[in-house]
């Protein structure tokens, strides 16, 4: 009676997660489409059927067919390729700078709420200049004053995001600092740090679980556009914005070409969602009944 | 005396994620006319449930699956949402708990009366407006003229409250069903709303179901009580035979679990265990894990709701043969 | 007597500022919660502080461990002001005193595990060289609270709210303090449940001999577990003394009508009582002299005019111009 006891409640994050993935079906269908595109970006160069940059003039804009799945672009290459290729940029423009905007968010947040005052006041004024300009226009003023290449677009798209989450992590401390929970710690002495760490963040995870699905797609999203735009991947990159952007003048007589990275955008960005939306339940304590 | 109200074995199921659970598992009670019906319970006991099934106001997961609320002759759960709705507010009014959920925040409190005059007895704009002061003037809120004119926002919670009792009574009805209505409020205050709802209630000969965890309550105001646990009537009784002698194991526990304020005993006597859980109920008696004097039989045999005297009725195997499971 | 008294205020006076938060163009308005409070408890008694919303008593029993900095006025523990320790003596101070919530479900971290929160404090000030000392030492808590050690891997919402309240009171014995506040330790709880935590508390107390400020509105439960009482109106103090003494013979005229107010679980002492009158005065601007004449029926011309002082007289002491002998 006791083991099982202790069996049922000796839960860890991990096992909640697995068994939140037995039974929600949408999470589990946006982890698996992850872990493909992941699998795919890891090995593109075996799963590929074509190299993705060999030019092939003579097999321009083909249609869907046996030999080429999605058919070939405007210089003649294999579009799946290069849609293979394109996920390993996709997949870590999607995750790399929203991370990196998640942890300064969360940790400016954090010391807003809790301290309070001039700190804070400093800290969200900086937050609501970033929020006040068009996300997409300070991305491409970074992209120009920095010069175009991977890692600052890394950089832009980490710094347009963090404001977000500092507003809403400094929302939450604000309201979570008034909770007993953390004026009992305070009355046992535990130091401010430990509060912020122990008591304060793990109550804000499925806030951020939902922030970072958001910003995931919306990073892959703005690759794609600024790739589109031209400041961001490079021709002749295989990347999805990209490739939208450079087939777009087809889109009527060979649509192939420009909507299969369309339809790889769309694909991550919802399974990103569905997954995010199962995490979320699944770390909630209250969910787990 | 007539009844104003006869609710027969109502049975209401709710969906949730840990399954099917039953917070009222057929509930039968009835209201005379003019009359004061207490209904007790701890949290989670359905008593709550009980009255939103009677108005059809379940959440969307809850679902009647049988029984009757006869009001005035008619079976109000087989209502249809209009009709339902020309009975609420006119015929049998609500008071919650919360009065700032059950107003709106962003009308004058006021107009929220006077707009239910108009809709229910298509009284003029001014006759509305003036009937509303008076009515705040009876429910004893001072400066009436002024207040029709203020948000709910910007009244105390007793002056709050006075409004939800106000708008409850404005139509007159024959019922009223207040739930929790002073748990919000100090106890000078509750003192002066629980005075108010009996002086309306002998003016106007409303009954009132009155449902509270508070026993103090209860031997204050009712003159009719029923004792609800997990879902379903453990005793019902007249006031003063439920203080002066209870039956049911549950409610004797209740009632010396009390701090008295006149004596000073040596230890308190306790209820031991938690507060049921819905969704998982022991086969026989539900009381019984918690229960002084359960015998094994208590745990194999459902026990019926059996009278024991004339006004009197129980649900423990001291008073029924009970039904083997 | 005062060489017995382990917690001593004098004077106490907190204000809290009550302007927007950031940079505004708005004068910064203040509310005085505390206005010169003073008393003491001694070793091992249960002192009560009673009084309606806003009377200030939650802001004291905070004040009294030092979770809040009065505005003016001392706290003396055991003989030292808690005004004068410097960060570190405070944190060791800190394991002297501590206090139970009223809210079992704010109280605990929802996403730590029973055994985890009782360890806290333990880890914290590193009582025990090793974790797994602490662990035992927190198992060994909890059991003392009566939740058994087979439930110590749960997470607090997996509790019922008194077991909520028994973790509550474990983590706040872990560092053996001689001095509790309990901050409506058992409002927020069911009746069968609310019999447990008071026994609880009392055997805690004559096992641990310790020092208890409990802060309630419910005077019955006052009645039961406090030796001596403040009763509290508005930030100010209107009557202290022996438990026995104020419930059997109230002097201050609020005194008299709270404990009237409270509704009695016995029908046969129903009686039409005299309410209190009107609302609780706004602590932004209290009334001038006597800060309860608004609400007192028994008011003479000078109430309004002249604030009475409290007058001690051995160990009663009662704030009215014309207390009742």
């Amino acid at each position: 009676m006791q083991n099982q006891e202790e069996a049922l409640h000796a839960d860890t994050a991990l096992l909640r997660i697995a068994a939140m993935l037995r039974t929600d079906k949408k999470a589990a269908f946006g982890a698996v489409v992850i872990a493909i595109f992941i699998l795919v970006a890891l090995l593109a160069n075996a799963v590929s059927p074509y190299d993705p940059y060999k030019i092939d003039l003579a097999n321009r804009l083909g249609p869907m067919s046996a030999k080429h799945l999605a058919g070939t672009d405007s210089f003649g290459r294999d579009v799946l390729s290069r849609i293979f290729y394109g996920a390993r940029i996709s997949l870590v423009i999607g995750l790399l700078p929203s991370i990196i905007a998640i942890l300064i968010g969360t940790a400016l947040g954090l010391v807003s709420g809790y301290y309070g005052g001039f700190i804070d006041f400093i800290i969200m004024r900086l937050a609501d200049i970033v929020l006040a300009f068009p996300s997409l226009l300070l991305a491409l003023v970074i992209m120009y004053s920095l010069g175009v290449s991977l890692l600052n677009l890394f950089i832009a798209l980490a710094v347009i995001n963090w404001g977000v989450t500092a507003r809403t992590v400094r929302a939450q401390t604000l309201s979570l600092r008034e909770k007993e929970f953390v004026e009992a710690a305070r009355a046992c002495g535990v130091s401010d740090l430990a509060i912020m760490f122990r008591h304060i963040l793990p109550n804000c995870i499925p806030t951020l679980l939902v922030i970072l699905t958001l910003d995931i797609p919306e990073a892959i999203l703005s690759e794609a556009t600024l790739s589109f735009l031209g400041v961001g991947a490079e021709p002749p990159t295989a990347s999805w914005g990209l490739m939208v952007s450079e087939n777009k003048q087809f889109l009527f007589s060979q649509p192939w070409v420009a909507i299969a990275p369309g339809i790889a955008v769309l694909l991550l960005v919802i399974s990103f969602n569905f997954l995010g939306d199962g995490l979320r339940d699944a770390l909630d304590p209250f969910m787990s009944e | 005396m007539q009844s104003v109200l006869e609710i027969k074995g109502l049975t209401t199921h709710i969906k949730t994620k840990a399954g099917t659970i039953v917070p009222v598992n057929g509930v039968s009670l009835s209201v005379l006319k003019g009359e004061i019906v207490g209904i007790v319970g701890e949290s989670g006991c359905g008593k709550s449930m009980m009255a939103m099934s009677v108005l059809q106001l379940l959440p969307a997961a809850g679902k009647i699956v049988d029984g009757q609320a006869l009001f005035e002759g008619a079976d109000l759960l087989g209502m249809n949402k209009r009709q339902m709705r020309s009975i609420r507010g006119d015929k049998i009014s609500m008071v919650f708990q919360e009065p700032m959920s059950s107003l709106n925040p962003t009308m004058k409190v006021g107009k929220q009366v006077s707009e239910s005059l108009i809709l229910h007895t298509k009284a003029s704009r001014a006759e509305a407006k003036e009937r509303t002061v008076q009515i705040f003037q009876e429910v004893g809120i001072p400066d009436a003229q002024r207040r029709y004119n203020s948000y709910p926002h910007q009244l105390s919670g007793g002056l709050r409250q006075r409004v939800m009792i106000g708008l409850a009574l404005a139509l007159k009805p024959a019922l009223m069903i207040a739930d929790e209505p002073t748990t919000a409020l100090d106890v000078t205050i509750e003192a002066q709303i629980l005075k108010l709802m009996k002086g309306m209630q002998a003016a106007s000969n409303t009954s009132i179901i009155l449902i509270t965890h508070n026993l103090g309550i209860i031997a204050e105001l009712c003159s009719y009580v029923y004792v609800m646990y997990a879902g379903q009537i453990m005793e019902q009784a007249p006031v003063f035979e439920l203080f002066a002698e209870p039956k049911h194991p549950y409610t004797q526990g209740l009632l010396k679990s009390l701090p008295m304020l006149g004596e000073h005993r040596e230890k308190l006597h306790a209820i031991p265990g938690s507060v049921p859980n819905l969704a998982s109920l022991p086969p026989g008696c539900s009381f019984c894990p918690r229960c002084d004097i359960a015998t094994s039989a208590c745990y194999t045999l459902k026990p019926g709701l059996e009278k024991i005297s004339e006004a009197r009725k129980a649900r423990c195997l001291l008073y029924s043969k009970g039904v083997a499971l | 007597m005062s060489n017995l008294a382990f917690v001593k205020a004098d004077s106490l006076v907190k204000e809290f500022s009550i302007k927007p938060e950031g940079i505004s163009f708005m004068r910064a308005a203040s509310v005085q919660a505390v206005s010169g409070v003073s008393f003491e408890i001694n070793r091992g008694e249960t002192f009560a502080l009673v009084g309606e919303s806003g009377c200030g008593k939650s802001t004291i029993g905070r004040l009294s461990i030092g979770l809040l900095k009065p505005t003016s006025g001392s706290v003396y523990i055991d003989g030292i002001e808690l005004g004068s320790l410097s960060g570190s003596d405070m944190k060791r101070m800190r394991s002297k005193m501590q206090i139970i919530f009223q809210d079992p479900y704010s109280s605990l971290n929802p996403r730590m595990r029973a055994l985890e929160i009782v360890a806290e404090p333990l880890l914290a000030h590193k009582v025990y060289s090793s974790r797994a000392q602490a662990m035992q030492e927190s198992m060994h808590l909890l059991e003392m609270c009566g939740i058994s050690s087979s439930l110590a891997s749960r997470y607090a919402h997996q509790f019922s709210g008194g077991q909520r309240q028994r973790i509550g009171i474990a983590r706040a014995l872990a560092l053996r303090p001689q001095y509790i506040v309990c901050d409506e330790p058992v409002s927020a709880l069911d009746v069968s449940i609310q019999s447990q935590i008071i026994n609880l508390l009392v055997e805690l107390q004559e096992m641990l001999q310790l020092s208890y400020m409990f802060i309630s509105h419910d005077l019955s439960v006052v009645r039961y577990i406090s030796d001596r009482v403040c009763v509290m109106f508005l930030g100010k103090v209107c009557e202290i003394g022996n438990t026995n003494e104020i419930f059997g013979s109230p002097r201050h005229p609020y005194t008299k009508l709270l404990l009237e107010a409270v509704p009695k679980a016995d029908p046969t002492q129903r009686k039409d009582k005299d309410v209190l009158l009107g609302d609780m005065p706004s602590p932004i601007n209290p009334p001038s002299g006597c800060r309860f004449h608004t609400r007192c029926p028994y008011k003479k011309g000078i109430c309004s005019e002249l604030e009475p002082a409290l007058e001690i007289k051995g160990d009663r002491s009662v704030a009215c111009h014309f207390p009742f002998s």
